[in-house]
């Protein structure tokens, strides 16, 4: 982690500030495994929190005068009245307008379709975040990532959010007619009280899933699949179904702990992967290199440790030039 | 974040629709911490209250060429920063825009520091008025002017990596003071 990197995170600042409980306790927890990082941590704190200074407001007349003698240089004195003089308008006209606005008060209040308010939630390169979603269930999202879901709702309702990138959820445990449905890249994940993973990147969402069900949906072509636990699916353009993979889940979903693990996975995927979350394309000295496999568990906390782990894993040079990493044999 | 939304329908107003209302908005949301701005750069009311008369001016009849796509309170701040740079290079043509901000100081009183004598509040001020003109204008910017480094950035024309990199080495110098235990 880098300073610019705690200054960017939005929930670094609620641990700052203590303004998110949640939050602060994440980041105490993290501080605590992390002592490495304690001071690093108090200074970008400060930068955020700082001194606190004795704010001044103009003098509402004061303000008031400068704002008459713009409207004289201007020469726009009078033209910001805008409330024009009621009894220009015939009585009627009045009334009517009235009567207007009381019907349109009366749809307001109770005919209205309800359009929620969007809130949206974005990770940068080599960042996570945890957030609790308004029903009480959680997500953590990948680097890269954005989430879109409504600010309320209500016991009851059917709770829709939209992903881009890769996030985790822990589903609060759902009571029926209360469904909860992750939209990504034309699939649609539909839950009951669980844990899954969602990958929407390039148009092929990956979903895997750890614990309870969940039902997929393709919305074009209308195909569905239910998943089990463990097991992960993709949907398949060309035969128009969803191809299931068992065991490939935990994998998947490994990188919520900073760590990402990987099964006879090829060098293409891992590098494909650095670039989803790390921002950094790369280039391979020999087009064969792509093909290696990998197995075993890396932590991605650090870039630098993971590239050294990758290395001894493979058994090739990797080196960063001018944002793009170069990959030979050795 | 009414009021972000607020602002930005206003701007719209200001620059589509040359609506005097739009800017009599913004003149009511800004003028308090532009001005604030202003008299730190300047040193003297007088004169910073020339700075923002200028800025309003500007806005209103350059209005037509203003761009969509700007965060509204960091354009107002450069804008303000810019004039009064002007307004200082009319009293001394040798005045150059990085001589800007050498004034900028800071007076115990302003310091809102909890359980803290008038003693400590000087030594506090005192600290601060040590550190590089650079330093102490972001200081200003961002703990008196809540702004975003990344907004900071954009008001003083450096890049976002320095303003960090200026940000951090105030905080250690600080720091290193060990009788300033302000934070």
């Amino acid at each position: 982690m880098k300073l610019e990197q705690f200054l960017a995170d939005p929930s670094f600042e609620n641990w700052a500030k203590r303004s998110n409980e949640a939050d602060y306790l994440r980041w105490e927890a993290w501080r605590t495994e992390n002592p490495a990082y304690a001071t690093l941590m108090d200074e970008a704190k400060l930068m955020l929190t700082g001194i606190a200074f004795r704010k001044i407001e103009v003098p509402e007349q004061k303000k008031q005068e400068e704002w008459q003698a713009l409207m004289q240089q201007l020469g726009l004195e009078g033209r910001e009245a805008t409330v024009r003089p009621l009894h220009r308008r015939r009585w009627w006209a009045g009334a009517a307008a009235a009567i207007m606005v009381l019907l349109a008060a009366g749809w307001w209040l109770f005919l209205r379709p309800v359009e929620p308010v969007w809130t949206t939630a974005a990770t940068g390169f080599g960042q996570l975040r945890t957030l609790e979603l308004p029903d009480g269930s959680a997500a953590t999202l990948n680097a890269n990532s954005e989430l879109r879901y409504p600010e309320t709702w209500k016991s009851g309702q059917t709770l829709r959010l939209e992903l881009e990138g890769e996030a985790f959820f822990d589903v609060r445990h759902k009571k029926s007619g209360e469904a909860f449905i992750v939209s990504a890249a034309g699939v649609e994940t539909e839950v009951l009280g669980t844990r899954f993973n969602v990958f929407a990147r390039r148009n092929h969402p990956v979903v895997g899933l750890l614990e309870g069900s969940v039902r997929l949906t393709e919305t074009q072509t209308g195909a569905t699949a239910l998943l089990e636990p463990g097991q992960s699916a993709q949907f398949d353009g060309e035969k128009n179904t969803f191809r299931i993979a068992s065991d490939r889940a935990t994998e998947q979903a490994s990188w919520k702990n900073h760590r990402w693990l990987f099964d006879n996975t090829p060098l293409s995927e891992v590098l494909q992967r650095i670039e989803d979350e790390f921002g950094l394309p790369s280039r391979v000295g020999k087009e064969s290199l792509l093909d290696r496999r990998v197995s075993g568990q890396v932590s991605t906390e650090k870039l630098a440790v993971l590239l050294q782990a990758l290395e001894i894993l493979l058994d090739v040079k990797i080196q960063e030039e001018g944002g793009v990493l170069k990959i030979e044999g050795r | 974040m009414q009021h972000a939304n607020d602002i930005q329908k206003n701007w719209r107003a200001l620059r589509e629709n040359g609506d005097p209302a739009a800017l009599k908005f913004l003149f009511d949301h800004f003028y308090s911490p532009l001005f604030a701005y202003a008299v730190k750069l300047l040193q003297r009311e007088a004169l910073a209250k020339d700075a923002l008369q200028n800025t309003f001016a500007d806005l209103w009849q350059y209005r037509r060429r203003l761009s969509s796509d700007v965060v509204v309170r960091a354009y107002l701040f450069r804008a303000v920063r810019n004039h009064c740079c002007r307004l200082l290079r009319k009293q001394d043509s040798f005045v150059e825009i990085d001589r800007l901000g050498q004034q900028l100081a800071f007076e115990p009183e302003e310091l809102q520091l909890k359980d803290a004598h008038l003693r400590q509040k000087q030594m506090v001020a005192r600290a601060l008025n040590n550190l590089s003109p650079r330093q102490r204008e972001i200081i200003f910017l961002k703990y008196y002017e809540n702004l975003s480094y990344q907004e900071i950035a954009e008001v003083i024309d450096i890049n976002y990596q320095s303003v960090i990199n200026h940000a951090h080495k105030a905080i250690l110098k600080l720091r290193e003071r060990n009788d300033l235990n302000f934070f």
